[in-house]
């Protein structure tokens, strides 16, 4: 379904700084629901700009419900080919998919059935980023980057998609009592005390990624999301962006559900005891699922090139978070190490030095603390890197660039 | 005496040098690694119903 504009015929978008449908051809400004609404009552018939771009009427209801399964308990589903209603092309959509772009006119083609009264989403957040400023937040996180090379640094956007996301909200009521155990007081003084908490907690819009084909390490990154900002989920928001259908049923996220619950809930008790390495011994939790609602909400994914590779940036549409890690320079990172080794060494080669010529009792427990702390820096050293590779494997993975050429590409 | 106290001090040094630029290039170039937490936009609504401190130790 494309959203025409009523004055000139032409198609609308959604403008996330304006926060309505706007028409690129006269300006002409729509409010979501007002848009949509205007698409239902003028029939493509009784509109003869609609009736000359929607010739091909292979995105009839009848059409595609014959088309499309609706994935509700995880099953796969068939991509399906569908003629583009604006320039007749022929174009691949993903199953998972609720609306696309044309790949080769660009045209906004919403697939308004495929998001079914059993899939359709309560509540959307709508895009308050633009693809300006997501390209703007990136580019300034960029240029802060000391070891970032420069052919990232002035990136060619290869492609910017604002995506859809889908998520479950989970409303769960929390109560447990629990036995705590934790350290208080240092040195000889220290001893183990015990602690009981009995407590409840109302969890409101618990969110939980519905998507299959995202990553979770990805989309609880771009978390979190004012949940409370959310609003009645109307087609028109849809308008210009793509959207994924979720393809984790209520049933299959509802451990993951009550498992974050729990750990958010467990975190809190902790917090209110004051001692350190707070352990729960034993515990008798009661959770009840209140209410669950299907949500959409707003991401952005830029994908830049770098020595043939594609990468993959992310950016929360609604709070502007960017989430992903690009590749170093290898010569400035040895450069930095190097210097940075260099007056280190210098420091503490003095310090051991006038340390042993000084002739002390016991030099040996000096010695080994410093053995020690160097086995220290090298093992956190490395792990802080292989945590870095490993984000960066995430901006490259495989998984994400076909999430996003799929969204693009239909396939 | 001198050598033993310069590979000391290298041995360190390098280690703290390898440390620190970590620290630099995760400052540099990974963004967004924390998770988002529910509580970042939502009220903190625990609500404590009875709490001791101090108790003897319980049976488990």
């Amino acid at each position: 379904m494309i959203l025409y504009c009523a004055n000139c015929g032409d198609a609308l978008l959604f403008n996330p700084s304006l926060g309505k449908m706007e028409c690129l051809s006269c300006g002409a400004l729509f409010d979501a629901n007002e848009a949509s609404a205007e698409y239902t009552e003028n029939d493509t018939a009784t509109n003869p700009t609609t009736e000359r771009l929607c010739k091909p009427d292979v995105l009839s209801k009848e059409a595609t419900d014959k088309l499309v399964t609706p994935n509700t308990e995880g099953e796969t589903m068939e991509c399906n080919i569908y003629s583009c209603t604006a320039c007749g092309a022929e174009l691949m959509i993903n199953g998972v998919e609720s609306s696309t772009f044309c790949a080769y006119c660009g045209q906004p083609t919403i697939v308004f059935n495929r998001v079914s009264s059993e899939a359709k989403p309560k509540y959307i957040i709508p895009f308050s980023i633009t693809k300006e400023q997501a390209v703007a937040a990136i580019r300034n996180r960029f240029k802060k980057g000391l070891v970032i090379p420069n052919e990232i640094k002035h990136f060619d956007i290869e492609r910017v998609r604002g995506i859809y996301i889908p998520f479950w909200l989970y409303d769960i009521h929390y109560h447990d009592a629990q036995y705590l155990r934790g350290t208080v007081g240092s040195g000889k003084s220290k001893r183990t005390k015990y602690f009981f908490r009995e407590a409840e907690c109302n969890f409101k819009r618990l969110t939980l990624d519905s998507s299959k084909q995202l990553s979770d390490e990805s989309s609880q990154r771009l978390e979190p999301y004012d949940t409370f900002a959310v609003q009645p989920f109307d087609i028109g928001y849809l308008s210009g962006f793509y959207a994924d259908r979720y393809d984790m049923s209520k049933k299959n996220t509802e451990s993951l559900a009550l498992s974050r619950a729990k750990l958010l809930f467990d975190n809190q008790v902790k917090s209110t005891v004051r001692a350190s390495n707070v352990q729960i011994m034993k515990c008798n939790p009661k959770r009840t699922i209140k209410n669950v609602d299907y949500a959409l909400f707003p991401a952005w994914f830029l994908t830049f090139r770098y020595k043939d590779q594609p990468h993959t940036i992310l950016v929360n549409g609604q709070t502007g978070k960017v989430v992903g890690a690009v590749p170093f320079h290898k010569g400035k990172v040895t450069g930095i190490y190097l210097a940075i080794s260099a007056g280190l060494s210098f420091i503490s080669s003095l310090f051991a030095i006038s340390y042993l010529s000084g002739d002390p009792e016991e030099p040996g427990k000096m010695i080994a603390l410093m053995i020690m702390l160097s086995i220290f820096c090298f093992i956190t050293g490395k792990a802080i890197f292989g945590k870095i590779k490993k984000n960066i494997g995430l901006t490259t993975a495989k998984d994400m660039n076909r999430f996003v050429k799929n969204r693009q590409e239909g396939m | 005496m001198v050598v033993f106290g310069i590979i000391l001090g290298c041995l360190l040094g390098f280690s703290c040098g390898y440390l620190v630029t970590a620290f630099i290039v995760r400052a540099s170039n990974s963004h967004g690694d924390s998770k988002g937490s529910f509580k970042d936009f939502s009220i903190n609504n625990l609500l404590i119903i009875h709490e001791e401190n101090g108790i003897r130790k319980p049976r488990i």
